[in-house]
Order: structure tokens, then sequence, then C-alpha cells
């Protein structure tokens, strides 16, 4: 699953419609909007809303570590013209001073710059920064839920000095809408990089087939998913659970799995071309 | 390729710094206070990191040379190492960087002068003996020379100090720097090294063992003092006969005597760093191996990794004398009787 936080309802509009989202109903205090694999929250404007928001979707539909954040909104910048997208390089929250450094491991071409933010609209733009009302506290709760390269800020320009701070809901809309294929281009990089780390996890069905015939205290679970995670790795397939008659109980089962990777051959090497068969298929 | 730099406010005047960021006019700029702020971070994930490290710049303070630990040295009696770097540009799946920090980002400390005058330090103390200073041990010593040019700096300072003895390890093939200099007779360039089936499985992004050795065999012709290191050393079915096999390979093309010293170590890391590095890759087979419990670290079983360092041992002895071979576990000397190199 991956999460958008938006602050406006005329920032969500354009996204909901490019996605497909359908509002959840039963979400309660936020408006929240999903599909397969997003979840949309509207937090309202500044800092404690969002950090709300976040917390909220969170327990409402993410409920597991390690997925994407994605906080999308207008902004406000010195320098870059009005209509551009850029992504949060360093997020400072004006009022403590505190920066957070949003990991940047995406392959996208759009502009990064510092973002500050505010708690009052700035009309001054004193400094080389984008300025909005909601990224601190956005990425200071997301981090709790996933990992920094997961969590990443993206602001389209919408003002900056001498420009009209008082921008009406289609024109929110319009910024945000000329922005979706890089909305969709992030989102897709973002969720590609957390099914890296949710590959790389212990499929649940694999401790299930277990835990459905034996009796695991807390600790030997541990045991049962490490011994299968180091199998996992070492073999393809996995062994078929033992009969209950050859494993009474949730100690011997952990006995026979470990009986069972200490005959596995170690075969670190990757073969050389006269020996094609891959690591696993050696193994079994 | 970098695309991040992030930089601490109080280097960005330096003129390494300049040149250091110049050579990466496309990367984004990011100014900082400090670089923990960027490194430390709990929410952080190495192995995504390591798909695009970015690079920070920052100023050492503190104690910059520390003492290795006890059973570390290849025949010195004062050991001290530093570190100019923090990361490294390869992605070794053994290493224990990966299990130490939190971030893939490569920390590059550019006040070079400060480990230096760190160095300098150290020798007053031991007035008139000699002190070895080991680089590479929290990076490659070589692998961003060409970026950072810290080695070539600090060969320069060496030629003033023929007291400091410096080993360099790495495992890159970055050695202009080297061959542009007269050979020092207080560098041991030393290359780390495993079975090359083995290397193209682990040692990701790192040049492969054919490459390291040409570059070795080049910076012995030259004059070099060439060190092996064998650390970790690696058990799989056969690692009897993939180890005779680079031993081979290697000493049929470097002389003897340009070895300055070999050194052995069994596969061992902290277990909390052992922790985190199954969390990161619970996939990787090379964790899933044989590994038990040892105090505080992670190694094979004692019985085991003996066997492992006496093949290894007896396998060198063929080429070389035993005053050579250091081990760098207290629980597996090179000889019972002759602990006294290692």
């Amino acid at each position: 699953m991956t999460n958008l936080v938006v602050a406006l309802q005329a920032e969500a509009r354009p996204i909901i419609e490019a996605l497909d989202l359908v509002q959840d109903r039963l979400a309660g205090i936020f408006p929240v909007y999903c599909n397969d694999s997003v979840s949309l929250v509207v937090s309202g404007v500044g800092r404690p809303h969002c950090a709300a928001a976040v917390t909220h979707l969170f327990h409402r539909t993410a409920q597991s570590t390690d997925q994407a954040w994605l906080n999308i909104g207008i902004a406000g910048h010195q320098q870059i013209p009005i209509g551009s997208v850029l992504l949060a390089s360093r997020i400072t929250e004006q009022v403590s001073g505190r920066s957070w450094y949003p990991p940047y491991v995406l392959d996208v071409e759009l502009l990064r710059s510092p973002l500050v933010t505010v708690d009052k609209p700035e009309r001054y733009y004193p400094e080389c920064c984008a300025y909005d009302m909601e990224a601190s506290s956005f990425y200071q709760i997301a981090s709790r839920c996933s990992t920094g390269e997961l969590i990443q800020s993206l602001k389209i320009i919408s003002d900056g000095p001498g420009s009209n701070l008082d921008l009406t809901a289609d024109q929110i809309s319009q910024f945000i809408a000329e922005q979706i294929s890089s909305i969709e281009t992030v989102l897709s990089q973002l969720s590609n990089l957390a099914e890296v780390l949710d590959t790389a996890r212990l499929p649940q069905e694999m401790v299930s087939n277990y835990l459905e015939h034996w009796h695991f205290s807390v600790a030997q679970h541990n045991q049962l998913t490490a011994l299968l995670g180091r199998l996992h790795a070492r073999s393809v397939p996995l062994p078929t659970p033992p009969e209950k008659n050859e494993c009474h109980d949730a100690k011997a089962v952990l006995g026979w799995l470990e009986e069972k990777l200490l005959a596995l051959p170690v075969n670190l090497s990757i073969p050389q071309p006269k020996d094609r068969l891959g690591r696993a298929e050696q193994q079994s | 390729m970098i695309d991040t730099i992030y930089l601490e406010n109080c280097v960005a005047s330096y003129d390494r710094v300049k040149n250091i960021t110049g050579r990466f006019p496309e990367a984004v700029r990011v100014p900082c206070e400090r670089y923990q702020e960027v490194f430390n971070p709990k929410a952080q994930n190495f192995r995504l990191q390591k798909k695009r490290p970015a690079l920070i710049l920052a100023k050492k303070i503190g104690t910059a040379i520390l003492p290795t630990p006890e059973s570390y040295g290849i025949g010195g009696q004062h050991n001290y190492y530093f570190s100019h770097m923090l990361n490294c540009i390869y992605d070794c799946r053994y290493c224990f960087l990966q299990g130490m920090y939190r971030s893939g980002h490569y920390v590059v400390f550019v006040n070079y002068e400060h480990f230096f005058s760190g160095m300098s330090e150290k020798l007053k103390i031991h007035r008139g003996e000699d002190v070895w200073f080991f680089s590479g041990y929290d990076c490659d010593s070589l692998a961003l020379e060409p970026v950072t040019g810290f080695v070539s700096e600090m060969l320069s300072w060496l030629k003033k100090y023929p007291r400091a003895h410096v080993e360099l390890r790495t495992k890159s093939t970055q050695v202009r720097s080297l061959l542009a200099a007269e050979p020092s007779s207080n560098v041991v360039v030393a290359f780390s090294l495993t079975p090359t089936n083995t290397a193209a499985a682990l040692e990701h992004k790192a040049p492969s063992v054919t490459k390291r050795i040409d570059t070795r065999v080049e910076l012995a012709r030259q004059g070099w003092q060439i060190g092996l290191r064998f650390d970790p050393i690696l058990y799989e079915n056969g690692y009897e006969e993939r180890y005779r096999e680079l031993l081979s390979e290697i000493f049929r093309r470097l002389p003897v005597h340009s070895v300055h010293s070999v050194t052995l170590g069994p596969f061992r890391m902290p277990k909390s760093f052992f922790r985190n590095v199954v969390r990161l890759y619970p996939d990787e087979p090379l964790f899933a191996g044989p590994f038990v419990n040892r105090t505080t670290m992670i190694s094979y079983a004692e019985s085991q990794e003996k066997e492992m360092m006496a093949c290894c041992r007896d396998e060198l002895l063929q080429y070389m004398p035993v005053k050579k071979l250091f081990s760098c576990s207290p629980e597996s000397p090179i000889s019972e009787t002759e602990t006294g190199n290692g």
C-alpha cells in the first residue's frame, strides 16, 4: 500500500480522479480514499492536522511498517517558477529549527529543494527554499511508520514573491492536475522500492503451516521464523512440514528443522559457466 | 554516480570541498549543520540507500586516531587505526559496516590535517619507535581516492615521518596516485581477497579478483610493498580447494619477496550487527550458514574456524615463511607456540 497525505480537498481531487480512488465511508475523522494499492487522506491545513492524519491513515489502512508515504501539496518558493514540481531535499520546521533529510534513492528527474514548514502563510520568502505548512509533521510522524527512503514530500509551486496567495479551489486543483504524471512516476518508484523490502520478508503462509499444527510459545515462534527464514534463504523449495506423529511438539519440530538446515551443503559461490545449475538447484 | 551531496556548513568554504563538489556538477547540494543529522537517524535503510548513496562532506571533530583491537597487527608493537571516510562504495555482503551503520551514504571527513596531526601525536607518544596506522577499517582506503585525494596527501606527509607506517586496506584498482608516486617503504598496500567465485557472489560492485591481482602485480613491479588479506575466510563446501586455487593464482603472478604480510581472519561479527544484516538481507544464503553465538560475536564454531584457519595457513606456508603470516583472531593464532605475529 502507498499512502498519500494532502492538506486540501482541492489538492486531493485531481489525484482521486487520476488514480480512481473511492471514498472509504467508514474512515472516521479524516476523509480517506482508496484503491487496491493507494490510500489518500485529506488532513486539513497545518502541522497538527497533518500529524493526526498520518497517524489515522496508518491505523486505518497501512498498519504495517515499510510502506511508501508521499506528501503532496502546493507550496511557495522564492525563486522556482510557479507550476514547477519539486521534491524536498531537506525539511526544516521553522518553529523548532529542526531539520529532516529524506534520503533520496529515486530515479526521477525532478527539481529538489530545501523546504521550510511554517505555521502561518509565508509572504516574504526570505530564503531560497520552498515554504509549506505540513511537511515537517508529515515526515516526523511518517518516519515512525516507515523508513526514510520511502517517505517523500512533493510540492507544486503555487506562489512566490509578488504573487497572489488567495487561490481558488479550482486553481489549486489545476496546479496538481498539471503534475499528475510526475506524481504517478514518483508513486510508481516508491512502490517499487517498498517491494524490495517486502520481497525480502519470509512469506507468512510458510510460518502458518506450522502454527496450525503445533503450539509454539512466543520464543519458539521466533525460533521457528528464524529457522524457516534460514531454510528459505538456503533451499528451494522448503521442506514439507513433518507428520504429527513424526514430531509431537514444537520443540521436536524445531529440532527437525535444525537437522534439515545442517544437512544442506553450503554453497556461496556463483557457478562457473560450465556448471550452469543455480545455487538453489545445486542444494536441493 | 552521486546525486546528492550533503555539506556541513563549516566545511562549505574549504578549497578541498570545492574540488570534490566540482566533480559532481549535477548533484544537488544540501547544507546541514552536522553530518550526524543525515547519517544517524533511525528511520533509514542501508539496503535501499546502497542503490543511490549520497556523499556527505564533514569535519572530523575529536579523536581521529584510535588504538586497534589487541590482536590486530602485522608485526608492529604500536597499532592504531583511523577512518577518513565512513562507508564503502562496494557492497560486500559479509561486511560489518552494513550492520553497524543505519545509512549507506559515504561520509568523507575533509579536514585531512586533523588525521595527520593525530598521527604525529601518536609518534610523539612512542618516541623513537615505529608506529603502525591502519586505514580502511570503516571504508576502503583507495576506492574513492580519485575524488578525495586523501592518500596522495598522506603520502606526502609520510615522507617526513619515516617512523609512521601505514596500511592501506583495499579492494580497489584505483591506484593511480600510488603509481604516480615513489614507492614508500612505510606503506603497505593490502588487498582483501576471497576465492573468485565467492567474490563474484558476495562482493557486489567490487573489482573482480583477477583485476585486483593485476593491480597488485603492477604495484609490486613498481616497488610497493603488498599485503594480502584473507579476512573474512568464509566456509562453504570445498572451501579448501577454492582457497588453494586462489593462492596458486596469486603466487603464480606475484613474487613472494614483494609480499610484506598476509593476514587471516575468520568471519566474525558482533551479534547486534549480525541481527541488523539479517534483517536487511533475510534472503542471503551467507547469513543462513553454519554460524554460532560465541560470547559477543557471531562466527563459525570454534572447531570449524580452527580447521579453516589451519587449512589456509598450511597452504600459505608452501609459499612463504611463517613470520609473514598474521591472524586477526586471538582464538585462532597462526601458531599455538608463535603467537607474537598475531
